[in-house]
């Protein structure tokens, strides 16, 4: 096992016995740095993909997470994900999950392989009961396929913009979901794998539950109607435009909410023509 | 939140009204470790009354599932009203925990994988 998985681990277990140490503002700020910084900030491929991203912790530091991992020259991969809590524990859980993920996307292996190896070191190093939904696209811009799994995470949204595509599993509004679980649930996971074609001007929304349940004065939560309306909405703006404005909305959305905000996270892809 | 409990032969019952969030899920930790520590190995949790969980009760029930698993216990749910059993779906936790319609069908279930060769039922 490589030697910083197993530091991650010695880290991770201090954590894990009763009574979690308090932290001050600044130890809770240089973590939430270290997490902000695990994140991506150019975004590979721009000519074939526009991409743009929305990231809101609900206290300092959180549980969600997204990357995007180019993996060779034609391919590319998209990860988003939800660490159950909001505490340091949860968000340690994150960098783990995070990282094993990005070696073995990497490594280039089969989608499916990807996820159960995480899965495994994960059962294996970090024996507590913090569990992580997961998605991973990989899309091959050769052959415009996105191939995907969803370990228990909330399915993305792929927005069709094109009228003219006479394909029989064309329809303007697509959720992608595949079987799966959670990770660090069970050792042996069996998930299902699925693949889709994608065209010119597709938009792909990946997101964490936190933009729908998101609630407003009476408590009413945003919900996956509103985000669907949302999206077709502001279709036509560059990816990192709609990205800020779905999260300007939301927030003004639940503003005067009386609940607490969970953590937020989304990526918006947009699939350009192939010049 | 409110818990109630009550005891059916061995099994431990817990009655859950409310919600199961970061804030109550606290207290659905201590009362389930604090009935596992004095010795219960079997539950059930009747989500009848529940309205709302988010992934902290998942990660609660998660937890003691696998406490529970190493000494040879277990954690079955029932009753669960659609929004419950959509969240418990969408993680596969359907997949992993055993989910019966009613109270009774848990604890029948109990019983049956203890007791002498089950009796033929005819219709």
């Amino acid at each position: 096992m490589p030697d910083g998985i197993q530091k991650l681990g010695k880290l991770f277990r201090l954590f894990e016995k009763p009574g979690e140490p308090s932290f001050t503002v600044n130890e809770l700020e240089l973590a939430q740095e270290i997490q902000a910084n695990l994140l991506p900030k150019d975004f590979p491929l721009n000519q074939k993909i526009d991409i743009g991203a929305l990231y809101k912790a609900s206290k300092y530091i959180g549980g969600d997470f997204y990357d995007v991992i180019q993996i060779d020259d034609r391919k590319i991969a998209f990860v988003i994900g939800d660490v159950s809590g909001k505490s340091l524990h949860a968000a340690l859980f994150m960098t783990q999950c995070l990282t094993l993920l990005k070696v073995f996307i990497k490594m280039d292996l089969n989608i499916l392989k990807i996820i159960e190896k995480t899965n495994q070191m994960l059962f294996e190093l970090v024996k507590t009961d913090m569990f992580a939904t997961v998605f991973i696209g990989i899309y091959d811009t050769h052959y415009h396929q996105l191939s995907y799994v969803n370990a228990g995470h909330n399915p993305p949204l792929l927005l069709r913009t094109s009228v003219e595509i006479p394909a029989k599993d064309y329809h303007p509004m697509t959720m992608l979901t595949a079987e799966g679980i959670a990770l660090n649930c069970i050792a042996n996971m069996v998930l299902e794998e699925k693949r889709i074609q994608l065209y010119e001007g597709d938009i792909f929304l990946l997101y964490t539950d936190g933009l729908l349940d998101a609630t407003n004065e009476f408590e009413e939560e945003f919900g996956e109607a509103k985000l669907k309306g949302l999206i077709t909405e502001l279709r036509d703006l560059p990816s990192q435009a709609m990205a800020e404005k779905i999260l300007e909305r939301i927030q003004d959305y639940s503003k005067n909410s009386k609940t607490e905000s969970d953590d937020m996270a989304a990526l918006v892809i947009k699939f350009k023509e192939e010049k | 939140m409110d818990i109630q409990t009550k005891k059916a032969g061995e099994v431990i019952v817990l009655e859950i009204t409310g919600r199961i969030d970061a804030f109550t899920s606290e207290k659905l930790e201590a009362e389930l470790h604090s009935i596992m520590n004095a010795g219960k190995l079997k539950f059930v949790i009747n989500f009848e009354k529940t309205n709302y969980i988010s992934s902290s009760g998942l990660r609660v029930f998660l937890g003691s599932h696998k406490k529970l698993s190493e000494n040879k216990g277990q954690i079955k749910f029932s009753n669960m009203p659609d929004p419950v059993l959509k969240v418990f779906a969408l993680a596969g936790f359907d997949k992993i925990f055993e989910i019966y319609s009613t109270e009774k069908e848990a604890l029948e279930d109990f019983n049956e994988t203890e007791s002498e060769p089950k009796k033929q039922n005819y219709a």
